[in-house]
């Protein structure tokens, strides 16, 4: 990876007509030998063709390096390769297996099995659940066998497996026991002993399981009959583990990396998608979201504003520190902060405090829907004015006109109602749009499959007449040529993403002439991605020809998408260099209790008048 | 309700015919998978002398999960609550199908006989035991005598 921009935003000009995949294993390719090369997948969340865009959201992450990890990489890097690095050591009397129980057993950690081999072997290898004498682990097809764990004894041949110990259990059972525990990721060990079965064959009992859930012949439904099939078969040639088996892909393994980083977690994050279990590690010194999110402000500027977007190895694009969608140009502090207002129900606190008063005598909130200002609490019945809030009889029988009028306290607490009603009006102003935003995303994943449906349809047509009027080359346009398309609707999501959370960094900025700027570019990027969604809402409403429509549309679409991405691009800059030079300042909402003081005082002061 | 498995047959079966000294295990009539308990304190224990009556119920996937066990005779000890909840390893964690109802029950006699109050469940019992252990063991025979009596 490398430091300079310039380098990084050239290359992915130049890349732009590659794959996708191409560019982003230039992102992570350092000293990471393992094949980055995923497959491509059909997801709102994937960043796709977002190489416009990150030239500079780059150059605003530069701090955050990171690399992407899938697990089996991670039980690579950190399992795997432990174990052959130590069976090159040739440590005594110790095969691969022997050799991967034991680093299971000392939570991986290869001075402790080292110093164990050495020190006390024959402790060593009973703390890990290892034979002293040669394993002889077998599995055997026996008449008449009695499994003391399901006490089934048919006439049948029974599989047994059994360790060293010889512990006898039908192969049914030890499957449902296996993997019952498998997704605990510790060893697993004989049911009547503390002898470790050997991860590979841990495997094989998930295989079985696997395949029955397949053939649909649950062990779970059927617990007591095991039904020789081809899967168990296979599994009478077991052999000890040959390392040229995919061991990153045993599920034993996998739980056993997932133990490893939920208790030890370092820099490495789960990617927050659903069922995405790849994971990114930070590179950059540990500058941690979590510090940055809870003291928020107090934090030097230049952190507060750095918003470290990573990308998982299955292109799933999130914020590391927050582990939220990427939320670029919002700093994650407000996104904390906006997140929680939306949830909890502040605004109808400012509703209530907006368009209720309370009663003087017991506080119950009271809306006064009509009627005059002679208000009897319906909790209390105490009688008293609207306007004033005094008691009733204070006026005497003069009534409908409060003869305690004082204009100072009714504009104060006007006023105050005013302001009120303004912040609320804002917040729901905001509000609306974010969410309009965030359905249409909703939306154009549907159109995206709508699309491909169609384009499908076309491309047959296409195919077919090309046929008729027997020209040579039978598809002249490939799917390439209509890659265009997905291209651009995620182009118009990616643009969504963006417009959605500059409403909310607006509603946290603070006026200025920059932020009239910041409202003119918001204007722009939205008029832009409300063109691009008007084509596909008239390819998608046309229902004849619209394949044709699309083509007419190409250039426009094209186009279209690539202005979203530019002014995308120049929107966050925009936000991030203002923030940076003081420009643009952001704030949390201040404490509406700033206001309060000042009502106060001015009821402080009628009251003195009043005396 | 779906057929006993056969492993229950044969462990109910063998409770009966070979039971265990000092522990007894009846199925009851309605639901084949709920037995009534009773044991007794062993006898170097506070709880010597005395017959715990127990509940024990074993769950759908038995074996491959553990049984239910509770007491129903008020008993004072670090492990086992208010409610008749027992903290053992066996019941928990430390399950394997290769152990049986008389496996867990004999290991719930050996609980009685070496309480383990830095480990507790009522806390409030491992305070006094850890405290002033003659007392708790007092107090344990106490209720040992009030509650625990063979009928």
């Amino acid at each position: 990876m490398s430091d300079s921009d310039g380098n990084i935003s050239e290359d992915l000009e130049f890349d732009y007509d590659d794959d996708e995949e191409v560019s982003f294993s230039e992102f992570t390719a350092d000293e990471n030998e393992i094949d980055l090369v995923n497959k491509f997948e059909e997801e709102v969340y994937i960043k796709k063709d977002l190489k416009k865009e990150a030239p500079s959201a780059n150059r605003l992450q530069a701090r955050a390096k990171y690399k992407a990890w899938s697990l089996e990489e991670y039980i690579n890097h950190f399992f795997i390769s432990k174990c052959k690095k130590l069976q090159s050591m040739k440590l005594p009397n110790c095969d691969f297996d022997d050799i991967l129980i034991m680093l299971h057993a000392k939570n991986w950690g290869e001075e402790s099995v080292i110093n164990g081999c050495y020190d006390n072997p024959t402790k060593f290898f009973e703390d890990c659940g290892l034979p002293l004498r040669k394993r002889n682990n077998t599995f055997e097809v026996v008449k008449n066998f009695l499994c003391p764990i399901c006490c089934s004894d048919d006439d049948i041949q029974t599989e047994t497996y059994s360790l060293t110990c010889n512990h006898k259990f039908c192969v049914a059972c030890y499957t449902r026991y296996v993997v019952g525990l498998v997704h605990e990721g510790k060893l697993i060990t004989c049911p009547e002993c503390k002898l470790s079965i050997p991860h590979g064959d841990v495997q094989k009992f998930v295989n079985v399981y696997n395949e029955q859930q397949q053939s649909g012949s649950s062990v779970l439904n059927s617990p007591f009959k095991f039904v020789v099939d081809d899967a168990s078969k296979a599994f009478v040639k077991g052999s000890p583990i040959k390392t040229t088996i995919d061991l990153s892909s045993f599920e034993l393994l996998k739980y056993a990396a997932k133990r490893n980083i939920d208790s030890n977690p370092g820099n490495f994050k789960y990617c927050p998608a659903p069922d995405c279990m790849h994971l990114v590690e930070l590179l950059s010194p540990a500058k941690d979201g979590r510090t940055e999110s809870e003291n928020g402000k107090t934090m030097d500027e230049e952190n507060i504003y750095k918003v470290p977007i990573v990308t998982c190895p299955k292109s799933h694009e999130f914020c590391y520190s927050c582990q939220f969608e990427n939320h670029l140009p919002l700093p994650c502090w407000l996104v904390k902060a906006w997140i929680k207002k939306c949830n909890d129900d502040s605004e109808t606190a400012n509703w209530i405090d907006a368009h209720t008063q309370s009663c003087p005598k017991c506080d119950s909130q009271i809306e006064k829907n009509g009627g005059c200002n002679h208000m009897t609490c319906s909790t209390c019945a105490y009688h008293f004015c609207w306007i004033c809030l005094e008691e009733w009889a204070k006026h005497g029988h003069q009534y409908y006109a409060c003869n305690r009028f004082d204009p100072d306290t009714v504009n104060a607490a006007q006023k105050y109602k005013k302001s009120k009603r303004l912040t609320l009006k804002r917040y729901i102003f905001f509000y609306s749009r974010f969410s309009v935003h965030e359905t249409s995303m909703e939306g154009d994943s549907k159109t995206l499959k709508k699309v491909n449906e169609k384009m499908t349809k076309y491309m047959n047509e296409e195919s077919k007449r090309r046929n008729n009027a027997e020209v040579s080359s039978t598809n002249s346009l490939s799917w390439i040529d209509v890659q265009f398309l997905h291209d651009a609707i995620r182009q118009l999501t990616n643009g969504r993403k963006t417009l959605k959370w500059t409403y909310v960094f607006a509603f946290y900025l603070s006026k200025s002439n920059f932020s009239e700027i910041f409202e003119q570019m918001q204007d722009y990027l939205n008029k832009t991605v409300e063109d691009l969604s008007k084509i596909f809402e008239e390819i998608y409403a046309k229902k004849k020809d619209s394949s044709n429509l699309i083509m007419q549309n190409k250039l426009d679409i094209i186009n279209l998408s690539n202005l979203v991405a530019q002014r995308q691009e120049k929107m966050i800059e925009f936000a991030f260099t203002g923030l940076e030079q003081k420009l643009l300042r952001l704030e949390e909402e201040k404490p509406e209790s700033s206001l309060e003081p000042v009502q106060t005082q001015t009821q402080g002061q009628t009251k003195r008048k009043q005396r | 309700m779906a057929a006993l498995p056969k492993r229950i047959i044969k462990e109910t079966e063998r409770l009966v015919s070979d039971p265990v000294p000092g522990i007894t295990a009846i199925p009851s009539e309605e639901n084949l998978r709920y037995f009534e308990v009773t044991i007794e304190g062993p006898s170097s224990s506070p709880y010597a002398e005395g017959e715990f009556k127990l509940e024990l119920y074993l769950p759908d996937d038995y074996p491959m999960c553990a049984p239910k066990v509770r007491f129903l005779t008020r008993i004072y000890h670090p492990n086992i609550d208010k409610l008749g909840r027992i903290c053992l390893d066996v019941l928990k964690d430390n399950w394997s199908p290769a152990l049986q109802i008389r496996t867990v029950l004999l290991s719930i006699q050996a609980l009685l006989g070496a309480p383990n109050p830095d480990d507790p469940l009522a806390n409030d019992v491992a305070e006094d035991w850890k405290k002033d252990e003659k007392r708790a063991i007092e107090v344990a025979r106490e209720w040992t005598a009030k509650y625990a009596v063979k009928s």
